[in-house]
């Protein structure tokens, strides 16, 4: 289990935290989507996961050990694939050959099907490659190495529509009971049919932290005209032909779910959203 | 598992760090034996060293005095880019979470920077000389000695036995000189290093003006405590405390003080090393 325990972080020495004692508890076997608004310590809170940085208080543990004193036996375990990415200037393999030999999982097999997949050569030089074909090796690596946590920042940014699609059936092929995926992303879009579990989160604490079906389970999106629905509705953004709403799921059917309103719900009134679950 | 030092880890991750890094580490090397190719091949033809008949080799003491200087500068400037693999925010969290152990990863960048310094800096000054021997001939006038430098006479300062030459220094002035050479460059070796972890990208300029600072900061501190202590001028007392020391032993004891402050600043670096973040603090 991942467990970030009352941390608090500060670029600055001085200065307000861009995390404040926060807590969140990670379980094996769910694919996580962290969502927040820009600012909100996304990716600060993806590298104290992986031990790059060091909170001023608090700690993050997997399986009982703390990720800062970044040991072999915890790195090995933990991939994160940073939103901007710089490979050494080495062909493919000469890099897979050096990177992958210090992951104890990593499969050869395993990264060429994923080139593959993504439709990446193999006969290639990596100081050559576009950011968004550097984003397929990163990823391909990343999956490859078999590491239990995988730390996604904005992972498909940059990346080809068919690129995402194969993204996301990796994502949904290699999840299992033992590992836990963060994909930290504004493209929720891109990640929605993969994720099952929704994190909102700010600077001080988590606003959502729910599985895909207890929100289906409370909450129905829908799109409508009807002034009644939207004057009950627990949430509603208007647009030109109607509105976005978030109604109540009381007769318990499953609706589409529509993140960017249930973020939008979160930002704007987190206590009501929460007291549904209660 | 080991989560401190493991040799099949440890030897992955040296692999790792060549293989990535080995066009650097070449062109580094290179540098420094083109450098020195160039300036014993050239500058003899330029002084007109071989221009008239001589006895002895006229180079030897001009490869003695460049190969001491550059060794210094060349030392302080491979330790300040000790860590240049981590000079960008995307190359640092690739190094911090590969999976070896922080001393692992600072041995190895040790072993290349320092260690291997010395390894590429003493071939350089063979290959260099070799080079000299070799071109000298062309130009030099018929009579004039061209020979290899005997690495005893760089070591030495230029005192050589076995009746070749009268000796320059005297066996103690020679124990002093490499005393003084031997602890000042492995004091700034390490104090580069210690830049080097502290501005991986600017550790040549801010390490330098750091040490004058620290230089100018001590000689400071000392004059004013000199001052406040002996007010009449009388700064040091008549006799040194150090007068009733034998010669060998005052070298060992300045030979166990430079060896003592060196490792505790490789210690701070490795404590700066094992602190990195992804981003900079400084």
């Amino acid at each position: 289990m991942l467990n970030i325990k009352n941390c608090t972080f500060n670029y600055r020495h001085k200065g307000e935290p861009t995390i404040d004692d926060f807590s969140l508890n990670l379980k094996e076997g769910g694919v996580y989507g962290l969502l927040g608004s820009n600012g909100a310590g996304k990716t600060t809170l993806l590298q104290l996961i992986s031990g790059l940085l060091t909170p001023v208080s608090g700690e993050v543990t997997l399986d009982g050990e703390n990720t800062r004193l970044r040991h072999p036996s915890t790195l090995e375990k933990i991939f994160f694939v940073p939103e901007e990415i710089d490979l050494p200037p080495l062909k493919l393999d000469t890099f897979i050959n050096l990177n992958g030999a210090l992951y104890p999982k990593f499969s050869k097999e395993e990264m060429y099907h994923h080139l593959d997949t993504l439709g990446l050569p193999r006969d290639i030089r990596l100081d050559k490659l576009s950011m968004g074909q550097k984003k397929k090796v990163a990823l391909s690596f990343a999956m490859a190495c078999n590491t239990k946590i995988l730390l996604m920042d904005e992972p498909t940014n940059g990346l080809d529509i068919p690129a995402k699609s194969a993204f996301r059936k990796y994502v949904i092929e290699s999840m299992s009971d033992d590992r836990i995926f963060v994909i930290s992303t504004h493209q929720v879009r891109d990640v929605s049919q993969i994720l099952d579990h929704i994190l909102i989160m700010d600077k001080r604490k988590v606003l959502l932290d729910r599985t895909v079906s207890e929100i289906q389970d409370k909450m129905k999106f829908t799109e409508t005209v009807n002034n009644e629905l939207i004057n009950n509705a627990l949430y509603a953004v208007k647009g030109l032909g109607g509105a976005s709403v978030i109604l109540p799921n009381e007769d318990g059917d499953d609706s589409e779910l529509n993140i960017e309103l249930l973020f939008d719900f979160a930002i704007s009134d987190p206590e009501k959203l929460n007291s549904l679950f209660q | 598992m080991n989560n401190i030092f493991s040799p099949s880890r440890f030897g992955l991750y040296i692999k790792q760090y060549a293989g990535e890094n080995w066009k650097k580490l070449l062109q580094m090397a290179a540098s420094i034996f083109g450098m020195f190719i160039l300036l014993t091949t050239i500058i003899p033809f330029l002084k007109g060293s071989y221009s008239y008949p001589s006895d002895i080799d006229r180079m030897w003491d001009f490869e003695t005095t460049i190969f001491w200087c550059l060794l210094f500068v060349m030392a302080a400037a491979t330790a300040a880019s000790m860590f240049f693999n981590m000079d960008s925010k995307s190359k640092r969290i690739s190094l911090l979470t590969l999976p070896a152990s922080n001393l692992e990863k600072f041995l190895t960048v040790f072993l290349f920077s320092i260690v291997g310094f010395y390894i590429v800096f003493f071939a350089a000054v063979i290959v260099a000389d070799y080079a000299r021997v070799l071109t000298a001939p062309i130009y030099a006038v018929p009579g004039a000695e061209i020979a290899h430098m005997p690495m005893k006479y760089f070591f030495t300062f230029g005192n050589l036995d076995g009746g070749l030459q009268i000796p320059k220094h005297s066996v103690e002035q020679v124990a002093a000189l490499q005393m003084v050479a031997f602890s000042s460059l492995i004091i700034l070796q390490a104090f580069y290093a210690l830049a080097a972890s502290i501005w991986p990208k600017n550790a040549k300029i801010r390490g330098t003006l750091a040490g004058i600072c620290i230089i100018i900061g001590m000689n400071l501190m000392f004059y004013i405590s000199m001052k406040i202590c002996f007010p009449y001028d009388h700064f040091m007392p008549k006799k040194p405390h150090f007068e009733n020391l034998d010669f060998n032993t005052f070298i060992t004891i300045n030979y166990i003080v430079a060896i003592a402050i060196t490792i505790g600043t490789y210690l701070l670096t490795y404590k700066r090393f094992k602190e990195s973040e992804s981003i900079e603090r400084w």
